[in-house]
């Protein structure tokens, strides 16, 4: 209900809003950008490979990160990729997002986000974010997943769908136990609709993966009510142990 | 924060966070709408529709329940996307989840924040911090806060609000706004007041409407060291535009090294006698550190609220503040006497949210006195033609004149660093009689200079220093100390800094960044101190330009004005 709000202007006064131009790396605000050579190094591993079921980053010849290997990661999705390393200048940026109110930044990113997407994923019918509760949109007046959504729509021209909602605040993810989050998230999802989207494949976005807790409880759903494949996506995750030279 | 609309029988309608803390002040039945939103987005909502029947001042509404009930359906059907009509049935406050507002009701920390919040103007993070320093939670604080609000002590905006057409921040006055899509139409956050925290559109301000505690009491206040009698003409004058006079602003110009901070304080001390809240104010923390020391000294039973820098906010009470300028955004017509100190200085001048920061912290009644060595020609105009008064102190305590720059010709090239024989000779000339600071425009000057200088005169002691430099502290302490023979630095040196015997060569004094006031500032450093009321001062450039020759002239005049009132002994 809120995202149809959301939709309805991102439709209308979004699109001038991507084409702005950054000179200046969004990361470190040195070098050239929107991303320099540096900070693609150091946060987005073009070498590495990601975890097919997590999306962390992982070395390079392997499939699967030490946590999916012993059957800890997402299941019901067909694959999953995390743009960069949710550390340093990047992990900042992400939380300037959303904690500082500056979903705007993300229009700093929007070229080599869109290219790295289109590089790696497979065409799909639509996008779709996961949903936050009306709750807390209403506090923060957006849905960052939401806005990372709009930005690939208007790059990439594939269509945003809706039909995936958020029934009940849960309590914040960081604050709970890895068992306990799945239990926290059983339910969390509704498709109220089900014909909107039988038989579709989809893209589902969010801004950060820890566990994949939250993407699972979202695909399982999806997959409940006729969608045909999930792919997950989001701009970070942890990266496998031994993968990320220890810093200081 | 969530806001409500929350209707209570024979008062009317409200927006409140905590729609059962309204019924249990009023004893009234309480009902409200179960949608939690921001206080910007339902004002965006009702206010169009309902504001010709809504009491700004008391944010009530003159309607009857019917008569409202069609007028929300009427403006719902724009927002049927974010508010469907089945979330729009009335609740009785009773419903409402969480601790009942009884349990509130007033514990000892409530009194404590009730004294703590006067005067504050702050967002719901800042009011969290001052529940854990007064031992209680944000739940409880916020809403205390509410009472305060029904009472008529304060209100809640929103941190960001629109103006007819325009977006402006409440906290820092703030137009130009970074602009993004949010729920219901474009959102707003404020970049300029952004190292006070977050502030959006979606953020809530409580702002306090009492001011700061104002009760008359004996201040034991004693003048350490005594005034001049040059101090004590212009610090009576203060004292009767402060309290004789229906007058507002006032600047007060002395020379630098005149110690006009000091001739301020019977002003304040009158006021705080008489039950009235002063603000010392200044744009840079080393003022602020200078000036606290002065003040503990001369108001030593006083508690002094000092807030500088970017540290944490913490909250203590007196209705004696010494803050950076940036510290006042926190306050709300808090304050009865205002001194703002260096006003011409970086970065007060020509900064908006500063000039609003200060009209917001100021009280209806509240009087402010402009402080300043290097009053711009501009700002002179302007004071004039406010019909502002204007206090002179042109002298310093010692009763010699200001020493008077002497030019020299000689060009300095940056990328090649050298001396001709002349300047070479006025530079010994200079550290044979004392400490030289050279003054360049320049950062990137600073390392090459001494550099050259070290190779030059190896004898000497010599050393740079720039406002980003990590040794910076050590290396000004060292300074004061007396430890170097020469040093290299920017115009932004510590103002506070006083060195005795110091020498002043400004290198490139042509550079466009050093205006006439910059220059007079940099030569003010010299003669300070009793024991060495003269010092040498040479402005080196290629050419004379205007702001050289007017900084020269300007020393001058203020020589003869200060002699004409008969301040000097010597000229
Ligand atoms: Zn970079
Ligand atoms: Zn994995
Ligand atoms: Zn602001």
């Amino acid at each position: 209900m809120v995202m149809a709000a959301l939709r309805f202007h991102l439709k209308e006064g979004l699109h001038s809003f991507w084409l702005e131009k950054e000179l200046l790396c969004a990361l470190c605000g040195k070098k050239t950008g929107p991303i320099c050579l540096n900070c693609e190094e150091k946060y987005f591993f073009p070498e590495a490979g990601r975890c097919f079921s997590c999306g962390k980053i992982t070395f390079p010849e392997a499939k699967y990160c030490s946590d999916c290997l012993a059957n800890k990661g997402p299941q019901s999705l067909a694959r999953v990729w995390a743009w960069g390393y949710y550390s340093g200048a990047w992990k900042e940026f992400i939380r300037d997002i959303k904690f500082k109110s500056r979903p705007r930044r993300l229009a700093e990113i929007r070229q080599p986000l869109s290219n790295w997407v289109l590089r790696h994923l497979p065409v799909v019918d639509g996008i779709m974010a996961v949903p936050m509760h009306s709750d807390r949109l209403a506090e923060r007046g957006f849905n960052q997943a939401e806005v990372i959504a709009s930005l690939l729509h208007w790059e990439l021209g594939l269509p945003l769908l809706q039909g995936l909602e958020r029934q009940a605040a849960t309590r914040p993810q960081v604050e709970l136990s890895r068992r306990d989050r799945l239990l926290n998230l059983k339910g969390a999802f509704i498709v109220p609709d089900i014909r909107r989207l039988t038989g579709l494949s989809v893209w589902l976005v969010d801004d950060v993966i820890t566990t994949g807790a939250t993407l699972e409880a979202c695909a399982q759903v999806l997959l409940e009510n006729g969608v045909s494949k999930v792919f997950g996506l989001s701009l970070a995750a942890g990266a496998e142990k031994g993968l990320v030279p220890s810093r200081e | 924060m969530h806001f409500f609309l929350t209707m209570i029988e024979q008062i009317g309608l409200r927006f409140s966070p905590f729609p059962e803390v309204d019924k249990f002040f009023y004893k009234k039945e309480t009902e409200y709408l179960p949608t939690g939103l921001s206080l910007s987005l339902l004002e965006k909502i009702f206010y169009k529709n309902i504001s010709e029947n809504l009491d700004y001042s008391t944010g009530l509404l003159k309607m009857s329940k019917p008569e409202l009930q069609a007028k929300l359906e009427e403006r719902l059907k724009g927002w049927g996307d974010l508010l469907p009509a089945g979330s729009w049935h009335w609740q009785q406050a009773e419903t409402w989840p969480g601790r009942a507002a009884s349990e509130y009701a007033s514990p000892p920390e409530s009194r404590e924040f009730d004294s703590c919040i006067r005067g504050r103007q702050l967002t719901d993070k800042e009011l969290g911090r001052l529940a854990v320093q007064i031992g209680s939670d944000l739940q409880s604080v916020l809403r205390w806060a509410q009472v305060r609000v029904l009472k008529g002590w304060g209100e809640w905006i929103p941190g960001i609000r629109l103006e007819g057409q325009k977006w402006r921040c409440q906290r820092c006055g703030e137009t130009e706004l970074e602009e993004w899509p949010g729920i219901g139409g474009n959102m707003v956050t404020c970049r300029s007041c952004s190292s006070l925290g977050v502030n959006s559109s979606q953020q809530v301000l409580y702002r306090d409407k009492q001011g700061l505690e104002r009760k008359s009491e004996t201040v034991s206040f004693c003048l350490q060291p005594a005034l001049t009698s040059a101090q004590e003409e212009v610090s009576s004058q203060v004292l009767e535009f402060v309290g004789q006079t229906e007058e507002k602003e006032a600047l007060l110009w002395a020379a630098c090294g005149a110690g006009k901070t000091e001739v301020c304080f019977p002003s304040a001390a009158w006021a705080l006698e008489n039950g009235k809240s002063v603000l010392f104010a200044a744009p840079r923390q080393d003022v602020i550190t200078d000036v606290a020391p002065r003040l503990q000294r001369n108001f030593p039973e006083q508690q002094i609220q000092i807030l500088a820098g970017m540290i944490p906010l913490k909250y203590q009470k007196g209705n004696l503040v010494l803050a950076t300028t940036h510290q006042i955004l926190r306050f709300y017509q808090a304050f009865d006497l205002i001194f703002l100190d260096e006003m011409d200085a970086f970065p007060y001048q020509g900064n908006r949210m500063l000039e609003w920061g200060l009209q917001q912290a100021l009280s209806p009644e509240g009087k402010i006195v402009y402080l300043t060595a290097t009053p711009s020609e501009e700002g002179l105009r302007k004071n004039k033609h406010a019909g502002r008064n204007l206090f002179r102190l042109p002298a310093r305590h010692h009763r010699y004149p200001l020493p008077v720059p002497q030019w020299l010709k000689f060009t300095y090239r940056p990328q090649k660093p050298g001396l001709n024989r002349k300047m070479e000779k006025q530079l010994r000339e200079a550290v044979a009689r004392g400490i030289t600071l050279i003054f360049v425009p320049q950062i990137s000057w600073v390392g090459p200079l001494v550099q050259y200088l070290e190779l030059k005169f190896s004898n000497w002691r010599i050393a740079g220093s720039y406002s980003s430099d990590p040794d910076r502290k050590q290396k000004i302490e060292d300074l004061r100390q007396g430890k170097y023979s020469l040093f290299v630095c920017t115009s932004i040196l510590e103002r506070g800094v006083t060195i005795p015997n110091v020498q002043v060569v400004v290198l490139a004094a042509d550079h466009p960044v050093f205006e006439k006031r910059s220059l007079i500032q940099m030569a003010g450093r010299a003669g300070r101190t009793k024991e060495y009321p003269d010092g040498l001062i040479l402005l080196v450039s290629a050419r004379k330009t205007a702001a050289v020759t007017g900084a020269v002239n300007w020393i001058r005049e203020q020589n003869y004005y200060a002699a004409s009132l008969g301040l000097l002994d010597l000229l």
